[in-house]
């Protein structure tokens, strides 16, 4: 079952607007309180991430098929949200390490990593914490899904998919 | 000195700090650009750490709240703890609905780094965050 497929550009607006009718739509299929709220919040912080690399720039460059995509679906009973979008080889390089590092801790160094992380150190100027992608992965308890496509010598394709059992 | 009082929205808390040191955070936390938002609450409370007289009570009761808001939530009880560490008591009351092990277990994470007395309490059931 889709919840959401969208395909575009971004904004605040749509941000709030996915956000809303996804949770519409979780108040209609989910009963546990536990588990509409994780999916709520895993969504919030993978939108954010999202919003925090994007770049119109890279946007501009690729065709309709690698625009931004976000897609949340239910199969069984496990959610899944999945998100795309073009990046650079730098930006490429920085995220293949980071999530090979937390796929790679236990549950236990996840969340020691994250209470250090909270109380040291310092928001960009953007306002992303670098927690987004450690509280992911300690919420879902599960391995971030990743690949990237190589679209030309300096632009990916970056997709990344969060499971979320019931 | 006045009170802080703001009236919650779809993606920010309400927050009414009150001069005699009752504080209260209630709704959501999950704006875009958090500093923005939580910067006036910030020096709100440094004006508080010199005017303060009497015993801080804070109570906070999130439904969600993201991850750069926790940032912020933490510089809130870094001014909290020097106002307690000057002899002025502060205390937290940290609420999560029953089900909510992750709002639970942020709770725990605050009590781990923040030198202040966090009580951790499940919400009453009629009490509804939305």
């Amino acid at each position: 079952m889709i919840l959401c497929d969208y395909r575009g550009n971004l904004s605040d607006d749509l941000f709030n607007d996915i956000l809303e009718r996804t949770e519409q739509k979780l108040l209609g299929i989910e009963h546990s309180t536990r588990i509409r709220k994780k999916v709520f919040s895993i969504l919030v912080e993978v939108f954010q991430n999202l919003h925090h690399h994007y770049q119109d720039e890279l946007q501009k460059k690729v065709d309709a098929k690698h625009q931004v995509r976000l897609t949340i679906r239910k199969s069984g009973n496990q959610y899944l949200i999945f998100s795309a979008n073009p990046v650079s080889y730098d930006q490429a390089q920085s995220l293949r390490n980071r999530i090979d590092i937390l796929n790679s801790l236990s549950h236990y160094e996840i969340r020691e990593l994250y209470r250090q992380r909270l109380s040291d150190g310092s928001l960009s100027e953007n306002g992303g914490a670098g927690l987004g992608m450690i509280d992911i992965v300690r919420k879902t308890g599960e391995k971030i899904q990743y690949a990237f496509e190589n679209l030309d010598n300096n632009l990916s394709f970056f997709k990344f998919e969060v499971k979320i059992s019931a | 000195m006045n009170s802080f009082n703001l009236e919650a929205t779809p993606k920010t808390p309400q927050i009414a700090f009150d001069t005699n040191g009752k504080f209260l955070m209630r709704g959501r936390s999950i704006p875009e650009n958090s500093i923005e938002f939580y910067q006036p609450v910030l020096d709100w409370l440094a004006k508080y750490q010199d005017a303060v007289t009497g015993a801080t009570e804070v109570e906070i009761k999130l439904e969600y709240f993201n991850t750069s808001s926790s940032k912020c939530i933490v510089e809130i009880f870094r001014k909290l703890e020097k106002v307690n560490q000057d002899g002025h008591p502060v205390k937290v009351r940290w609420y999560y609905e029953q089900e909510d092990e992750d709002m639970y277990e942020s709770g725990e994470d605050f009590q781990e780094i923040i030198r202040l007395p966090i009580e951790l309490i499940v919400l009453d059931e009629e009490e509804n965050l939305d």
